[in-house]
């Protein structure tokens, strides 16, 4: 079986969405092995530098996802994400990325099926949006 | 090994109860929205109660006459003659119970999201402090109001003081101000009722000491809703003066409050007093041990700077949620002035600090932001060769 | 997200109703009077009520997506 391009890099905090039994050998979701989970300690722990590179190595999209905003285990974690991803606080994200290739979702660990629904209608979106540098296909 | 599997069954304990809280938030989030959650203000609903209690207070203390003949009849006179007097009576009373409602919550989520250890060691301590001070300024309000139940309750309080094998007479006799309920008992309840509530501000202090700003406010959406609600308890259920205090028969049976009269309430059920000191005490031992039935997360890690790369722009400093990062002058031959150094016992391994450097200076040893990238790097290259 | 939005202003909608009820309570005399020698606390129940009304109406109509963080260009 050809293995599929990878579309979409999901940066996710590991206290958030629950991947048990999610992920496939590859790390990719079983339900859409089109995006690849990293998880990390906390969604604050994303550096804008780790989004950045992810999509000049040619990723599509990129999607990160802490807890609920107000629930985060280190307590301010997702809160800073967000305005890093909204251009107000530093280290920014650079204003040159192509926005809509990027998707913050705050999902507690319950919600795997949300993140499941999100994340496959962001690669369907991706598939038909083809404006940018960071499209390679 | 016991150790590690008594550690083990804890963890999933609390695990499955984080579970539970997370469901209950879920549903939550329905019907306030993300936004106005009242489970993610746990720990800022208290004040709002707090503040109402304060000015509320103020209002009963200046038409409060603590001597054993004026006590009743100025608690009577503010509840029927001044304007409004009932109603700021029954704010108070429910204002102290909304509050103790909200610690007792923010107490549960706090032990079962699995965030009250290690490096927040210490607002869990002053925290189980400020929980027995709200306890005692609950149990001392009860006394102010000086009608036939705060007379039972005095004599309960004192035989329940008297029974503790150390120096329980001195105890009962520090409360109700010497061996007699006399003009002195009502002015040391007073005096115990304002003192008591004024020490958790400096409490309240410590609590937040370790932590980067604090929440403490709700936003003004769940404030006008607790308020609200305090009201519509005031006027559903309106306050009551007892019958006038009889202290040469006072017989009555005590109206127990369970959220501030723990061992009263044991003791009317029965209990020897003994065992109601027993479970008194033994509560807030209890907590007190709680963070430490679970091994640490990780063991002797903490944030690393990278002293090369690290050019003293104190975003990490600013960002630490635990103030464990402080930044210093540097005295190599850097050219920058400033450096970040990590304190290990504040430090939680949360990684925020790595988020907000832009020059990967610093680094969490269980995840480095090369490690990510390189997991980036496969993903992506993985998929194009074949 | 029609359904969602009519479900909110739904909410609003039956909270600011109730709100009224706490308006009527607050300034019409003979309700709920009968065994209290006073009026604040029918007045306290009313006005907890238009409170507690607002505060609902407000966060039902948060229309704010909470989940979802997009891109810039789509939030304008």
């Amino acid at each position: 079986m050809n293995a599929k391009k990878v579309k979409v890099i999901a940066l996710v905090c590991e206290r958030s969405v629950d991947f048990k039994n999610r992920l496939d050998n590859n790390r990719c979701l079983s339900e859409c092995p089109d995006v690849h989970v990293i998880q990390v300690p906390c969604s604050g722990h994303i550096q804008p530098a780790m989004i950045e590179s992810a999509l000049k190595q040619g990723a599509e999209g990129v999607i990160t996802t802490g807890c609920r905003i107000g629930d985060c285990y280190y307590r301010e974690g997702n809160k800073f994400l967000k305005a890093r991803l909204e251009g107000e606080r530093q280290p920014k994200l650079r204003a040159s990325i192509d926005r809509k290739r990027i998707q913050a979702y705050w999902l507690s660990a319950l919600e795997y099926s949300r993140f499941g629904e999100m994340a496959t209608e962001f690669v369907s979106f991706l598939n038909t949006y083809d404006a940018g540098a960071g499209a390679k296909s | 090994m016991v150790r590690q599997a008594i550690s083990d069954a804890y963890r999933g304990l609390i695990s499955q109860l984080q579970r539970l809280t997370l469901g209950i938030e879920r549903l939550l989030n329905v019907v306030f929205s993300q936004k106005f959650n009242p489970f993610y203000y746990h720990g800022a609903l208290p004040n709002f109660f707090l503040w109402v209690l304060f000015i509320s207070g103020l209002l009963l203390f200046a038409y409060y006459n603590p001597t054993l003949e004026r006590a009743y009849p100025s608690i009577l006179y503010m509840t029927n003659q001044i304007p409004s007097g009932a109603l700021f009576r029954a704010m108070h009373r429910y204002a102290a119970d909304g509050m103790m409602i909200f610690v007792l919550l923010h107490f549960f989520r706090v032990w079962f999201t699995d965030r009250y250890r290690e490096y927040r060691i210490l607002p869990w301590i002053t925290g189980v402090i400020l929980f027995t001070i709200l306890f005692l300024a609950g149990l001392t309000g009860y006394m102010l109001i000086w009608d036939d139940n705060s007379v039972t309750l005095t004599y309960v309080t004192t035989n329940f003081l008297q029974a503790f094998p150390f120096g329980g007479k001195a105890l009962a006799e520090l409360l109700i101000g010497g061996s007699i309920v006399t003009d002195f008992t009502l002015t040391r309840y007073l005096f115990l009722h304002l003192a008591i509530p004024t020490s958790m501000l400096f409490f309240l202090w410590w609590h937040y000491l370790r932590i980067t700003r604090p929440v403490t406010n709700a936003p003004l959406v769940l404030n006008l809703m607790m308020f609200g609600g305090l009201l519509v308890a005031c006027g559903l259920m309106p306050i009551k003066v007892g019958a006038p205090p009889n202290l040469t028969n006072p017989g009555g049976v005590l109206e127990i409050d369970w959220l501030y009269m723990l061992p009263h309430g044991l003791i009317a059920n029965g209990a020897s007093l003994q065992a109601a000191w027993a479970v008194t005490l033994g509560i807030p031992v209890a907590m007190l041990l709680l963070p430490y039935i679970q091994k640490k997360q990780f063991q002797g890690q903490f944030a690393q700077v990278v002293t090369d790369n690290c050019t003293g722009c104190s975003l990490c400093y600013h960002d630490c949620p635990y103030e464990a990062i402080e930044m210093v002058d540097r005295d190599d031959d850097s050219r920058f002035k400033r450096l970040a150094v990590v304190n290990a016992d504040r430090c939680s391994n949360c990684g925020l600090c790595v988020g907000a450097c832009a020059f990967k200076a610093i680094e969490i040893p269980r995840m480095t932001t090369d490690v990510v990238l390189k997991e980036i790097q496969v993903a992506l290259a993985g998929s194009t060769q074949s | 997200m029609p359904v969602l939005q009519v479900l909110k202003v739904a909410v609003a909608v039956v909270f600011s109703a109730l709100g009224f009820v706490g308006l009527y309570l607050m300034f019409n005399a003979e309700t709920l009077t009968a065994n209290n020698p006073h009026e604040y606390f029918r007045w306290a129940l009313g006005a907890g009520l238009v409170f507690v009304a607002i505060g609902a109406a407000l966060t039902a109509l948060d229309k704010e997506d909470n989940v979802v963080t997009k891109s810039e260009a789509d939030r304008s």
